[in-house]
């Protein structure tokens, strides 16, 4: 089958989602800004995010676009399957998302530029809830839903530069944007008397950031990675009016990896978060991960992951376990790449469980 | 690199998993649910204001324009009696060919009239036929008809009596009925000998006729009128004509000859003027309009999920049960007082009985849902009674300028929900 054949493909799948860049979304982050979005590939996902500062293909850090030899884009898709459960309930819900996609290539043998588009918040949700009211002196019964469709697309533009033959450095700007459509429906169980109401609005967002870091080759087998990124507030409008602006957080990590033999890398990272800015109900979050890449052709990839989700309604940060596995496959004397991945995510905090299966496949071609 | 029927596979898979999107759940609320709650609001407005009633003395529909003739026999209460003006019957019939004769006298006639509806609880229902004056026109009055109706009936028909026969026919008298089942309408084909109906010369056969209505209980009952088509009086005669020397020929006057050229009914008492009430309903039919004062808040930024219009009857509707009638609220395209344009599309219709009630609840949600979505639509209701001037009953209703009973609109809403907010 032709790389082409396989392009296509994706294009089918992509009319079939129809929505732009999104991360798999979770009921943790309903009452605040959203669900952060994963800035990886899909081969950095599989090692639970572990080579993600190194990745170019990953708008993750700026300095690693210096490895882009040829002008790449990539894409990623990934089907989720999420299991929501709260004591007497669970409610398994399925999305389809496409959380990254990106191009780039040299300018010269020093300097790569690139641009992608990522989610940053993805705030996909519909909440639906059962209530009586009384109403002309009966209690009229009623199922409120308000959902929401939409999210922040962080879309960046970045450069890195070769220093040496150690060093890489790099720089971005991200403009934020995108929009929610939000519905607040509310059917009363009398249809006859009362009619359904149904409002809705879109709600757009605004803001800005800039992000930097460096890579450095302390041996020929190992590097590390410092990064760092600053957002800034975040205005939501709904129509011609502001109604709310939320601080963004601040991102500092640092990563390292490592290469004892050609077809074995080691790479874990740490990063963390000020989410707390944003407002009541948000917490720091740390995040971790460790992964490895054994093989070139059709390599085998695993990894695990910790972290915390910055919203929740309790007193500490909601956690999240992952493990994933992956492999991919050259096309077209390496023009194009499949990457296919299985994520497994576990998300607790204030009673409520998740249980995250995402099955990820990723596309990229080199012309 | 994978083999064709895997990556086959492979592609099947994804297309498969790329339109998976199912993302409802229930809620955990407060705790994961978004911020900000759908409210619903209920409240009563006193929204109303520059009502007012038309329709006396001259109505919107007046007894000789209405699809109805009423009869009603109710002591006390109302006595009605349908009246009509039948056509002056034909000088000359063909005899032969194309040879004509004169008429010179009646045979017989049938009087055809359709009870459109009746209490038929009631026992011995009759139809009682005067013969009146030929000068009866839309200014005769139930008083200047009273010597005429004071006389003998030239023919009574008990209608539950006949109905009880087979065929509904009746071969002493004559008579015979039809029975519409679907509609509940009873046509009655009453006849009449040449002694109760003789042939006038000089008024080329006219006849003008009177009917009332009685049975054991009080009742009132409706006759097609002459607008209603098809449903009408009418009448079918049998002629004598001189059959030049050889006798006497009968002849029936053609086909849709007998139509009435006039009818109405007259009542006792007459009606009620107007007063500081919102009347709707009655003879001649009245209507009232009321102008709803939408609050801007309400109508440019929040949602309607039920909206009925509270009036409080100022006098409980008279009548029988069979009076019942829908009471119609129309928006109006034009607000011109009483000669609104109304506005066929936006009707909320309530049915009202004759029976005591303490409030008259009129649902009005699309009207408010319409008014919400076109801004420009004047915010005026007219009430009015369906059909109009076919049923005695009217409501009789407080208006706003008597504060403690005033119109109230009784709205629920939904304020705005606080989309994008935290």
């Amino acid at each position: 089958m032709s790389a082409r054949r396989w392009s296509m493909g994706l294009v089918i799948a992509a009319m079939c989602g129809g929505g732009v860049a999104r991360a798999q979304d979770s009921q943790f982050s309903i009452a605040g800004l959203g669900t952060p979005g994963r800035l990886e590939s899909v081969r950095s996902r599989s090692t639970g995010g572990a080579f993600a500062a190194f990745d170019p293909e990953s708008p993750f850090t700026d300095a690693a676009l210096v490895d882009l030899r040829n002008a790449t884009a990539t894409a990623a898709q990934g089907a989720s399957f999420r299991d929501v459960s709260t004591p007497g309930s669970s409610t398994w819900l399925r999305t389809t998302r496409f959380p990254v996609l990106s191009l780039g290539g040299p300018l010269s043998n020093r300097l790569v530029v690139g641009v992608s588009f990522s989610t940053y918040l993805d705030q996909t949700y519909d909440a639906v809830t059962r209530d009586s009211q009384l109403l002309r002196g009966t209690m009229q019964p009623f199922n409120n839903s308000i959902s929401s469709d939409g999210g922040v697309t962080d879309v960046r533009l970045a450069a890195a530069l070769r220093i040496g033959s150690r060093l890489a450095v790099g720089l971005g700007f991200h403009d934020l944007a995108g929009s929610t459509r939000q519905n607040a429906t509310r059917i009363y169980d009398d249809t006859t008397d009362y009619v359904t109401v149904v409002q809705t609005g879109t709600v757009t967002y605004s803001g800005w950031g800039i992000s930097g870091g460096a890579i450095l080759r302390i041996l020929p087998t190992a590097a590390i990675a410092v990064f760092a990124r600053q957002d800034q507030a975040l205005h939501s409008h709904v129509g011609d009016s502001l109604v709310a602006t939320n601080n963004l957080p601040a991102t500092y990590g640092g990563a390292l990896m490592l290469t004892p033999e050609p077809t074995l890398r080691i790479a874990g990272s740490v990063d963390w978060q000020s989410w707390s800015r944003t407002g009541a109900g948000a917490f720091n979050t740390m995040a971790w991960s460790a992964g490895l890449e054994i093989g070139r052709t059709t390599p085998l990839r695993i990894g695990v992951r910790g972290d915390q989700l910055p919203f929740g309604p309790g007193t500490s940060a909601p956690t999240e376990t992952g493990v994933a596995v992956g492999t991919s496959t050259t096309l077209a004397k390496g023009h194009g790449v499949i990457d296919v991945g299985l994520e497994r995510l576990s998300r607790s905090g204030s009673g409520l469980q998740e249980e995250v299966w995402t099955l990820l496949v990723g596309v990229t071609v080199r012309p | 690199m994978p083999r064709p029927p895997v990556r086959a596979a492979a592609l099947v898979v994804l297309i498969a998993l790329a339109c998976t999107n199912d993302i409802s759940a229930p809620g955990v609320c407060p705790q994961f649910c978004p911020l900000g709650s759908l409210t619903v609001i209920d409240t009563l407005l006193a929204a109303i204001s520059r009502d007012s009633a038309y329709g006396r003395p001259q109505g919107y529909v007046n007894p000789g324009l209405s699809l109805t003739l009423l009869a009603a026999s109710e002591p006390g209460i109302k006595d009605s009696r349908p009246i009509m003006l039948m056509p002056a019957l034909p000088t000359r019939l063909v005899l032969e060919d194309t040879t004509t004769a004169p008429v010179i006298g009646v045979d017989s006639i049938v009087l055809a009239v359709t009870i459109t509806s009746r209490d038929t609880l009631v026992t011995n229902l009759a139809l009682s036929v005067y013969a009146l004056p030929l000068s009866i026109d839309s200014t005769t009055t139930f008083t200047g008809l009273a010597p005429a109706f004071a006389a003998p009936p030239i023919r009574t028909v008990n209608v539950n009596s006949l109905l009880a026969t087979p065929a509904y026919n009746n071969p002493a008298t004559g008579d015979s009925a039809i029975l519409d089942t679907v509609y509940h309408r009873v046509t009655l084909l009453i006849n009449f000998d040449s002694a109760q109906v003789p042939y006038s010369v000089p008024d080329t056969g006219k006849l003008a006729f009177g009917i009332r209505v009685g049975a054991d209980q009080p009742t009132d009952l409706s006759l097609g009128g002459l607008l209603n088509y098809g449903l009408g009086p009418s009448i079918t005669a049998y002629l004598k004509v001189d059959s030049l020397g050889l006798g006497v020929a009968h002849r029936r006057t053609p086909l849709g000859f007998g139509t009435p050229s006039f009818n109405t009914f007259v009542f006792n008492p007459p009606p009620p003027p107007l007063d500081s009430t919102l009347v709707v309903g009655g003879v001649p039919a009245t209507r009232s309009i009321l102008r709803i004062t939408f609050p801007r808040i309400i109508r440019d930024s929040q949602q309607i999920a039920r909206a009925t219009l509270e009036l409080i009857p100022a006098v409980l509707p008279q009548g029988v049960a069979s009076d019942s009638f829908d009471l119609v609220t129309q928006a109006v395209l034009v607000d011109l007082g009483a000669k609104s344009a109304l506005d066929p599309i936006h009707v909320d219709t309530t049915r009202i009985y004759i029976t005591p009630m303490d409030t008259v609840r009129i649902e009005m949600t699309n009207l408010m849902r319409f008014w919400a979505a076109d801004t420009t639509a004047p915010t005026a209701i007219v009430l009015r009674q369906a059909p109009e001037g076919g049923n005695f009953a009217e409501l009789r209703m407080f208006a706003s300028s008597t504060t403690a009973y005033r119109p109230m609109l009784h709205l629920t809403y939904s304020p705005s929900f606080p989309f994008g907010q935290r």
